[in-house]
């Protein structure tokens, strides 16, 4: 083909000064399209055989012969190349490089092959001396783009697609400069060698890490901000099914418990502690430029109280190249009301410059309960059952007439063994990705099947992520991000206790080890046979209910970025946040619900979300002379969200045969419901970025954002804040240390808000009523609140200073911040007057205070072939409510149940939020004197064998409001992580640590187990140490209250949750390159992990990592029959072609 | 440079212009607000509808507030027990935040009915229904005063609906300022209504009742008297022949019945249960009597049970055994029950066919009430008017059900004889029906009563506290003498 034959489609007017290696880039355009459809293609040249037999032909001729055979094309320019040139050729089965170098052999005429795409240049006269070889990375992979410089001159090449490269130097002693981004810069004497390969290594410069910070990215070394990095490669290290797991104990001041161990269950976030009380608290998650909302998407279900999924369950951590968390206001301020919380930005996985990549991962996961509970058996049970009947004036139960006595029971069945299981996970992915200058691609499927470790719950995820960066021209460049996944929660009820709760877990520990699991017909047992009918056969729970909830989603924006002039880059970005779930329920009419027969329930209920988001931002480059380097950014974006809900009802069915398919077929219709909510939030930011000789940095950020959940007074609120650096490294005094090789002070002040409420929270809206009037029910609308024209975002105003230190050319490095910050005009549901018709208004009163400390210390080393990398942080966060409404003492939350009814979970003034509060258990009461003596008369609560409680008031023990006070502290005092990463040869081994220490849980599962053995059953510890008499015992009661199920929350339920745990051991080979004896292989490693294998408590419960109300800023550490840990081992496969 | 600022400051001005304030204007699609709502007739409907739902939470059915402040804390029942957390209300130990469900459901019914009253009158609609609406409205913001004033005394006075924060701080009013607002919307809904509405709504009738009530209550015989006889003339409403019926749930909103709390059979009052029945306690879960339920909670005091003279009216009030609900043969009595410390069950509100899910209403106020106000007022006003004996045994000659030896006529008794004959025959006819505790209050004879019963009941126990809370979160509010 000739570049001046217009009507070829491959014609290309070729100017004379454009390097030969950027025409190549051109062309890949057109590759890429063609390396999408045929991944194959990619090893074409390689493959490709020719047969020819030409003699005497002129080189035009051979070139046509060539393309005809095959599907390489030519490409050169009349006037350089003498195409007329005879030449003779025999191929017989010859690769294009065989056939090209014997044509040439004797020509002035040089070719490179790309692709298929054959380059013919004239060689050049000069008599330099010429240096050819191939960059790869440290994993094996060629390195295109890779610059190569002569030192000392202004001569440079990058490498091809292949990695390979070609230069000719002055002389033979010059030096070569290879520097690529995100690697280590290396000098190379050439030394007369003509040929030099050069394997890159990644940079552990941290001062060369680019971070993302919103709305830009920025050098490490350039940031005055608090910001903690997460790599990708370090995620996929502690391989674990969502990424906010994998994401635990990484960060400095970023506290992530697990709210429930459910497949897909939720976390608890929260970076540097709890800003609000009834705002929420999670930080803001930013995928990929896009702010995405966690709002529960899960449909309400008819009688289920299983947690639904954390939103981010549905992204895989496989496809996330990196996390920043901005933490101080100078990087959270870029993102106005919503960063108070602190901010955290998800980079996916994008295509690189290089040939096509596929990557293959699989693995699978093995997973056991981490622990058990000791419960009495069947034997023991019954005899308690009977200490019961008879200290409460009743003949025994177990009396060998009616039922038979206790020693006939023996061990009974054993709950918990039936309702866990070693459960499977089967994680798979595969990725394909590659580019040129010009585009890059990633196209990306994954697929997750999770057991759970109690049986039939079960969790799925598909996803495939696509996406595409193109240069337009030199100026304008386009982007696509495309994420859809879909999930599937298959659950089970798993959380709560309490008097009639149907869940398997709970059921487990409670049903009562009497009876079995099935009867000899292959039925369910119910507990009808005991004293009063409570708890429900938890395999009938499990086995014959369904509840699946459905969701898809979308996640797609494209943006384009155009440099109108030199340093001035527009850029407008469009995305959406698409969910759409639906979930089902049903329960056959032969299954029971709280033990009680019931004929049938189904529900369908759906809920789609839309969220959007158009953003126009400016950036602005440029240096001015060498010492003044700026950036500033100014932009403008409008985001929205609609959610609406249904949900329908019916009870009552005749067959089980439509499940939840078939709502017109029940007799008991429910009222069906709907809802919808919409919010929108419009902002203006600007951001200046300004380095003076890079040593002394400055950032000034600032936000206006406009929301529309805020009352009409005040809709718009402004966010600023500024932050200083100095980097006392550059000068002079410590610039050429062998000791320290970066020194950077920082410090920063700012504002942040908080506006994660409810729509509408500024209105008064008009609720429902159903009054009776003339024998049927009307609608009657009442208002629900005052409305609150001047509401608006909770105010966050923090100080930080941190110091980041780098010793000994990057084997130690140090990172310590101090930070204080201050959160005002809380969002808070507060009691009013009851006399105006309402109860309570959201009001912007109240304060919270977080300070703490976050220390990150790293160390990296090698030792001959072995390589030490290890990265330790701790984080002390100091939590207290500074004030409440004024009429306000406290605030208490919890369940309401019995003696209980006034909750377990406090904040109050001075203390930190979700103090424990309660009663002071100080023993057994042991003899009616002791009752007497202290006040107090005998009968009721006040009994011989029955808890003492301390009397706070002096009225003697009447157990009311009076009597309790701060009896414990979900906070912990500190919270760390430690990774420790060993490669040796192909060898690598992670030891991940990561611990809490100081916090407590209140163990509620407890006072139920420890109460009532003729209802339920109980803790095998209440059989072995019950009070039996005076001195029998001084810690657990007497098979003797009938109060309720609900007993006083005191100390005694208080334990302390520290932990160490070993949270992940992974132990990976990377299989030698030749071991398959097949090139095509890029990589191969396979890997053994464990996770939770270890861990240190004094805990009794399930697991020391439980956080059931996640959702809550108040009730925190609570363990309410949630869904335990696991113990697991993964075993995987990684392939790289 | 400059170029750097052209370019930057066309693209910020164009970023201006597109901004689509829009989204921040809050319509929410699934929820009215104010600003969408008193638009038409059927909203102010609507919101009249809302402030009557208020009535569950006053009143709350038959076991409800009704029951507590008017029959637990006085002297004709008794807690049995089986229910523990009530033992307060009878033995004068409650603190001062018991009121809180009564001051915050009060109000908010107060508040509803002021925003029907204010904004209703702004709509364009037909103007007797218009004016109609506001009277009704009128009507429930002073029963919701009622309850308030005759609880705990003057209390906050509004009249219009709160609409920001400024106003909710207001201090209490005097007893008589509430008591003008009560009878000055009392009067306007008896003038302006009609006589009679659908079942659960107020009319002029119902108003009239409501108001002798008031006037009964504030001592001022010859204002009850006028309105209790505007009812009796109102020729609408007579007694039951059956004095079961009044508590029979196939003969609600009957002719004696002038205003009722609605239920829907199986839906809401399904609370009867601690009168009526309930699950039985004891031993005998595993016996005969396994799946019975029988009355439980309280039970009529022994001084009841001992003054209350044997009648018809008497053994459809109480009863000492309880009947095997299948028809199976066998009869359980209290005693066996009880071991004997609760002889006697209130089987006034016994609902055989529904138990637990009864829908029976609950009498807010009859016409037996009403005649016994008339013939107490006219005793007070003009004693010598043999009127009073027409009505007092009307009552009576239903209640012994033509057993003539039982509650003979009355006739002859000075002023101060039938003074006690009244009250007593309010006692008895009206029995846990919530009136109780009001009359020994009204008549002075509230302390003397309870003490006499062994309670240990203060002379500031008259009036109740204003709840503890409030008084916290306005300090404006005023505690009541002896509660601080």
């Amino acid at each position: 083909m000739k570049n001046n034959s217009s009507k070829c489609m491959f014609s290309i007017k070729i100017n004379r000064n454009i390097l030969k290696i950027l025409m190549v880039m051109k062309l890949t355009t057109f590759f890429f399209l063609i390396s999408i459809l045929s991944v194959a293609a990619r090893g074409y040249s390689q493959h490709a055989r020719l047969n020819l037999s030409l003699q005497n032909a002129s080189i035009q001729e051979l070139f046509q012969e060539i393309e005809k055979q095959s599907e390489f094309n030519f490409f050169y320019k009349d006037d350089q190349i003498n195409v007329n040139k005879m030449v003779s050729i025999e191929a017989d089965n010859s690769l294009i490089g065989e056939v090209l170098n014997e044509v040439f052999k004797n020509n002035d005429v040089s070719y490179t092959v790309v692709n298929k795409v054959i380059v013919i240049t004239p060689r050049k006269e000069q008599q330099n001396f010429n240096v050819t070889g191939t960059v790869t990375a440290s994993t094996g992979e060629t390195l295109p783009g890779v610059n190569i410089l002569v030192k000392g001159t202004q001569t440079g090449t990058i490498t091809g697609m292949d990695g390979k490269y070609s230069i000719e130097v002055p002389d033979a002693n010059a030096v070569l400069v290879f520097s690529f981004i995100g690697y280590a810069t290396q000098e190379i004497n050439i030394n007369g060698r003509s040929m030099i390969n050069i394997v890159m290594e990644q940079s552990s410069e941290l001062l060369e890490e680019v971070v993302a910070i919103g709305y830009g990215t920025m050098k490490r070394s350039d940031l005055a901000g608090a910001v903690s990095s997460v790599k990708g490669e370090d995620l996929e290290s502690t391989p674990a099914n969502t990424f906010v797991q994998t994401m635990q104990g990484r960060a400095a001041g970023v506290d992530i418990k697990a709210a429930s161990n459910a497949p897909g269950g939720g976390m608890r976030i929260r970076i540097r502690g709890t800003n609000s009380i009834n705002a929420s608290s999670e930080p803001l998650y930013v995928i990929d430029g896009f702010p995405i909302e966690n709002n529960n998407t899960t449909p309400q279900g008819a009688g289920y109280n299983a947690l639904s999924p954390s939103p981010l369950s549905s992204l895989s951590p496989n496809e996330i190249e990196s996390i920043e968390v901005l933490k101080d206001a100078s990087a959270t301020a870029i993102y106005g009301s919503r960063g108070a919380n602190g901010v955290i930005l998800i980079t996916t996985k994008r295509g690189q410059i290089g040939k096509s990549k596929i990557d293959f991962d699989y693995s699978v996961n093995v997973a056991s309960v981490r622990n058990r509970l000791d419960l009495a058996n069947a034997e023991e049970l019954a005899t308690l059952s009977n200490e019961w009947a008879v200290n409460n004036g009743q003949t025994p139960y177990y009396d060998g007439v009616n039922k038979p006595l206790p020693k006939d029971l023996g061990e009974g069945t054993d709950w918990q063994d039936v309702i866990f299981r070693t459960a499977l996970t089967h994680n798979y992915n595969l990725s394909i990705s590659g580019g040129t200058e010009n585009t890059k691609y990633l196209l990306a499927g994954s697929y997750l099947d999770q057991d759970g470790i109690i049986i039939e719950s079960n969790f799925k995820r598909a996803g495939l992520k696509f996406n595409v960066d193109q240069k337009v021209s030199d100026r304008i460049k386009l982007g696509v991000n495309m994420n859809a996944n879909r999930t599937v929660n298959d659950a089970v009820p798993s959380e709560g206790t309490g008097y009639r709760n149907d869940s398997p877990l709970w059921s487990a520990l409670t049903t009562t080890p009497v009876i079995p699991v099935k009867d000899e017909d292959g039925n369910y047992v119910h507990n009808h046979d005991e004293a009063f009918k409570i708890v429900e056969n938890p395999v009938s729970i499990a086995k014959t209910r369904s509840d699946i909830t459905y969701k898809t989603r979308i996640l797609t924006n494209a943006f384009t970025d155009i440099e109108i002039l030199n340093g001035l880059t527009f850029r407008a970005n469009f995305g959406a946040d698409f969910i759409n779930s639906k979930r089902n329920i049903y329960v056959p009419n032969t299954a029971e619900t709280q033990a009680m027969p019931n004929l049938g329930i189904a529900s369908v209920g759906a809920v789609q979300s839309l969220n959007w988001l158009t953003e126009y931002t400016l950036t602005y480059n440029k240096n001015f002379g060498s010492d003044h380097r700026l950036t500033a950014l100014a932009g403008y974006t409008a985001q929205g969200t609609k959610i609406e809900n249904v949900f329908s009802r019916t009870d009552d069915f005749s067959t089980n045969k439509f499940e939840f398919n078939n709502l017109g077929a029940g007799s008991d219709p429910r009222p069906s419901t709907s809802s919808a909510t919409e919010y929108g939030l419009l902002s203006y930011i600007g951001r200046v970025n300004y380095a003076y000789k890079d040593k002394y940095l400055f950032t000034g950020t600032i936000r206006r954002d406009g929301a529309s959940k805020f009352g009409t007074d005040n809709k718009w609120g402004i966010f600023p804040s500024a932050a200083l650096a100095w980097r006392m490294s550059e000068e002079n005094f410590l610039k050429d240390n062998y000791i320290l090789s970066d020194l950077k002070l920082r410090t920063s002040y700012g504002i942040t808000g908080n506006q994660d409420i409810g729509s509408y929270s500024s209105l008064a809206l008009y609720n429902t009523a159903k009054p009776i009037i003339g024998g049927s029910p009307v609608i009657g609308f009442y208002p629900n609140r005052i409305p609150n024209p001047d509401l608006k975002w909770e105010r966050t105003s923090q100080f930080n200073v941190g110091v980041d230190a780098i010793f000994l050319d990057g084997k130690f490095n140090l990172s310590a911040e101090y930070y204080i910050k201050n959160t005002s005009d809380l969002l808070l549901n507060v009691t009013i007057p009851n006399q105006s018709g309402y109860n309570s208004s959201v009001q912007n009163i109240g304060e919270v205070e977080n300070k703490g400390i976050e220390l990150t210390l790293g160390y990296n080393n090698t030792f001959g072939e072995l390589k030490w990398n290890s990265n330790f942080n701790i984080s002390f966060n100091r939590n207290k409510l500074v004030s409440l409404p004024e009429g306000t003492e406290r605030l208490i939350f919890g369940l309401g149940r019995g003696e209980t009814g006034q909750g377990h979970s406090i904040a109050i003034p001075g203390e930190s939020l979700g103090s424990f509060y309660g009663y002071h258990f100080l023993g057994i009461w042991q003899t009616e004197e002791e009752i007497t003596a202290a006040g107090n008369t005998v009968g009721g609560k006040n009994r011989p064998g029955l808890p003492k409680y301390e009397d706070l008031n002096g009225d003697g023990m009447k157990y009311n409001d009076d009597e309790r006070k701060i009896i414990g502290d979900p906070n912990p005092d500190f919270i760390y992580g430690f990774s420790n990463e060993f490669t040796y040869k192909n060898f690598k081994l992670l030891i991940f640590i990561n611990g809490s220490y100081g916090n407590e849980i209140a163990y509620l599962n407890r006072i139920a187990l420890l109460a009532q053995p003729q209802k339920h059953n109980v803790l095998q510890v209440y059989y072995d140490e019950h009070w039996t008499g005076p001195g029998t015992s001084n810690t657990i009661e007497a098979p003797l209250s009938n109060s309720g199920e609900w007993k006083n929350f005191s100390d005694r339920d208080i334990e302390d949750a520290s932990y160490l745990r070993v949270k992940t051991i992974s132990l990976s080979y990377n299989l030698p390159k030749n071991f398959m004896g097949v090139d095509w292989i890029r990589n191969a490693q396979v890997y053994l992990a464990g996770e939770n294998l270890l861990t240190f408590t004094k805990y009794s419960g399930f697991d020391p990592e439980v956080d059931l109300y996640s959702s809550s800023n108040v009730q925190m550490g609570v363990d309410n029959a949630a869904y335990p840990t696991a113990k697991s081992i993964r075993i995987g496969v990684k392939l790289g072609f | 440079m400059k170029n750097i600022f052209k370019y930057s400051l066309t693209l910020l001005i164009i970023f201006y212009t597109v901004s689509c304030e829009d989204i921040l204007v809050e319509d929410p699609p699934s929820s009215i607000s104010l600003a969408s709502f008193y638009q038409s007739e059927s909203d102010a409907l609507a919101g009249l509808y809302g402030a009557y739902d208020l009535n569950y939470s006053v009143l709350g059915g038959i076991t409800g507030n009704a029951n507590n402040y008017g029959e637990l804390n006085a002297d004709n029942l008794t807690i049995s027990p089986i229910v523990s957390d009530q033992f307060q209300w009878d033995e004068f130990t409650y603190n001062s935040d018991i009121t809180g469900g009564l001051w915050s459901s009060c109000f908010s019914g107060i508040n509803r009915a002021n925003e029907v009253i204010l904004y209703t009158d702004g709509i364009d609609m037909t103007a007797g229904i218009k004016a109609d609406i506001i009277a009704e409205a009128k009507a429930l913001r002073a029963f919701y005063y009622f309850q308030l004033v005759r609880t705990m005394g003057g209390v906050p006075l509004y009249e219009t609906p709160t609409v920001g924060f400024e106003n909710i701080y207001a201090p209490r009013a005097t007893e008589d300022e509430i008591y003008n607002l009560i009878t000055r919307d009392l009067m306007d809904a008896s003038t302006e209504l009609e006589a009679t509405s659908t079942p659960g709504r107020i009319n002029a009738n119902i108003a009239s009742a409501l108001l002798a009530r008031v006037y009964l209550y504030k001592g001022d015989y010859a204002n009850a008297l006028t309105y209790a006889k505007k009812v009796i003339d109102s020729g609408k409403y007579n007694l039951f022949p059956d004095y079961a019926d009044i508590t029979n749930p196939a003969k609600k909103n009957g002719i004696e019945h002038i205003w009722q709390l609605q239920f829907l059979s199986g839906e809401r009052n399904h609370n009867v249960g601690r009168f009526g029945p309930r699950p039985i306690p004891g031993p005998y879960k595993n016996s005969f009597w396994a799946n019975t339920v029988v009355g439980g909670g309280v039970a009529p005091s022994a001084e009841f049970v001992a003054e209350n003279p044997q009648s018809y009216r008497r053994s459809a009030t109480i009863a000492d055994r309880y009947e095997h609900i299948d028809g199976v043969s066998g009869i359980i009595t209290m005693e066996q029950i009880y071991s004997g410390n609760f002889p006697y069950y209130i089987s006034k509100f016994d609902d055989r066919e529904a138990e637990m899910t009864s829908g029976e209403n609950s009498t807010i106020i009859r016409y037996a009430d009403i005649l016994l106000i008339a013939a107490e007022a006219i005793n007070e006003t003009s004693p010598s008017d043999n009127l009073k004996y027409t009505w007092i045994n009307k009552v009576r000659e239903r209640a012994r059900n033509g057993v003539e030896t039982d509650l003979p006529d009355l006739l002859g008794l000075s002023q101060d004889e039938f003074r006690t004959a009244v009250l007593e025959e309010r006692r008895f006819e009206l029995a846990f029906e919530g009136q109780r505790s009001w009359d020994l209050k009204r008549k002075g004879k509230f302390l003397q009563t309870l003490r006499a019963q062994g309670k240990t009941v203060e002379d500031y126990m008259l009036l109740f506290p204003i709840p503890d809370a409030q008084v916290k979160l306005n300090i404006n509010l005023e505690q009541n003498t002896g509660w601080e």
